[in-house]
């Protein structure tokens, strides 16, 4: 049988508690720079990715468009892979929030 | 000090014409005795104000609330001035001749005439100097500070204008004062910069003794928005401005009611305004079908039609790069009010003024009088601890 491997990133400790902005011009921790640098390997080298949301001070909408729309978007990975592979967390209550909105970003991009 | 003779002077600008641009200027200022501009009297001021250009003073209530037209008429007046400044320094640079940068170029700005500044008006009024400051690397000088007002003084002080100008011997904030409203030193930055706009909340919460909850939050991914906009749409490349810029520069404050009834956030920044930059998206023909649902009219054109500009841009939920995923952060803004149960939002872009305060309720007028930018104002009530 199959191992079935997850990797895990929590954004606040892997990435930054101020996340924010769209593009890697726009600041140093943006939706880009998110997607290419941990998010993309990730969902690449592995068959399952847990994304943590708690933590952090938030997240501007620009950020998670970016950062999970973009995936499928700029054809990096397709709607079922996403929906299969990645796995999204919001411990608290708070940040059910933004759980919703990569869901609906995901579910928008095309 | 030696008085030099107009002989003597061009003498001296001749022998040092093939000297370096700075050690000529040097040369000159202090065979001139510019160097003392520091200690010139307010009488000497005020001389020089005369010959060089007309006073001004501050509206007596500086805020654009209650006193929206004289406010912005004021800080046109300043931006004037940059415009001014920023044209005979060109023109100097060309000619290779002295521009000297300090106050007497300009005239001064009688602060003493104010009893009242708002922190937003505070932080709009620091921005101008700012500006000033980096793009004429003008020397700015307090005189008169006791003839200030003592809340004006608090006001400005808190939101940092004082050490902008780097008035020496600041009075320290008196627990004994308590004013109508609490300001936070304003920030400033050219990127998207979150870690700043954490640094404003958790002040705004120390400070102010504001207990977390989700507003601080919401509010983090308002004004992150606001910043990606500024960006991305603020200052777009190749636009002709009016007044010279600092590309892609913002400016925020926070400020709190000593009774907690309210906090807020105050962002600023100096670029071509939301209907400003409207006409050109290539969305431009759905924001023009919200203005013919909004006024029952087609866009006059110019800005006649700011306000109405801002609200089809506030409803319409696509944004104006028509590109997928884009055009949440406005929509973000507004969502914040009712997220946290209570608030008001406040926009004022141009000639534009839109407010939405919570419960759906939102208006927007078109003012005689541009802000100069944008300005966002997030005003949060928190809820019953």
């Amino acid at each position: 049988m199959r191992m079935i491997v997850i990797y895990k990133i929590h954004v606040s400790e892997d990435f930054s508690a101020t996340p924010g902005g769209r593009f890697i011009a726009d600041g140093e921790f943006s939706g880009e720079r998110f997607r290419d640098q941990l998010l993309r390997p990730a969902l690449a080298n592995n068959d399952c990715v847990e994304i943590t949301l708690d933590g952090t001070r938030g997240y501007g909408s620009s950020f998670l468009e970016e950062a999970f729309g973009g995936l499928i978007r700029l054809g990096y990975f397709s709607k079922d892979e996403i929906r299969r592979k990645l796995k999204i967390n919001a411990g608290n209550q708070s940040y059910e929030h933004y759980k919703r909105l990569i869901e609906k970003y995901i579910e928008e991009a095309r | 000090m030696k008085k030099l003779s107009c002989r003597h002077k061009k003498f001296l600008t001749r022998k040092s014409f093939s000297a370096p641009i700075h050690k000529k200027i040097r040369y000159i200022k202090r065979k001139c005795g510019y160097n003392n501009i520091n200690r010139h009297s307010a009488e000497q001021l005020e001389a020089l104000s005369r010959k060089y250009g007309a006073k001004k003073h501050l509206p007596e209530v500086m805020c654009f609330d209650s006193n929206y037209e004289e406010t912005a008429r004021f800080l046109q007046g300043l931006r004037e001035d940059v415009r001014v400044g920023v044209k005979a320094k060109k023109r100097a640079k060309a000619t290779r001749e002295y521009y000297h940068t300090n106050v007497d170029r300009l005239g001064y700005v009688d602060f003493s005439t104010a009893n009242y500044i708002s922190p937003t008006a505070a932080l709009v009024l620091a921005a101008e100097y700012h500006r000033s400051k980096l793009l004429l690397g003008l020397k700015s000088y307090v005189v008169d500070m006791k003839k200030w007002n003592r809340e004006v003084y608090s006001m400005l002080r808190d939101v940092g204008f004082l050490e902008l100008l780097r008035v020496q011997n600041i009075e320290q904030k008196s627990q004994e004062l308590n004013f109508d409203i609490n300001v936070i030193k304003f920030m400033s930055g050219k990127k998207v910069e979150g870690d700043k706009i954490d640094e404003l909340i958790s002040l705004i919460r120390n400070q102010f003794s504001i207990k977390e909850d989700d507003s601080f939050l919401y509010l983090y991914d308002s004004v992150v928005e606001a910043m990606t906009n500024v960006i991305h749409h603020a200052y777009p490349i190749g636009e002709k401005y009016e007044i010279p810029i600092v590309k892609d520069r913002w400016w925020m404050t926070g400020f709190c009611l000593p009774d907690k009834s309210y906090f807020g956030l105050t962002f600023y920044d100096q670029g071509v305004s939301i209907p400003g930059s409207l006409p050109r998206s290539r969305m431009w023909e759905h924001i023009r079908r919200f203005l013919l649902t909004i006024s029952g009219a087609s866009s006059k054109g110019g800005d006649a039609d700011d306000g109405d500009m801002i609200m089809a841009a506030m409803q319409s939920s696509r944004s104006r790069t028509r590109e997928a995923g884009r055009g949440n952060g406005l929509v973000q803004m507004k969502d914040l009010i009712d997220t946290v149960g209570g608030g008001r939002l406040r926009i004022l872009s141009r000639r534009g003024e839109y407010v939405y305060v919570y419960g759906g309720e939102e208006n927007a007028v078109t003012r005689n009088v541009s802000v100069g930018g944008t300005l966002i104002e997030w005003e949060i009530w928190p809820r019953p601890q």
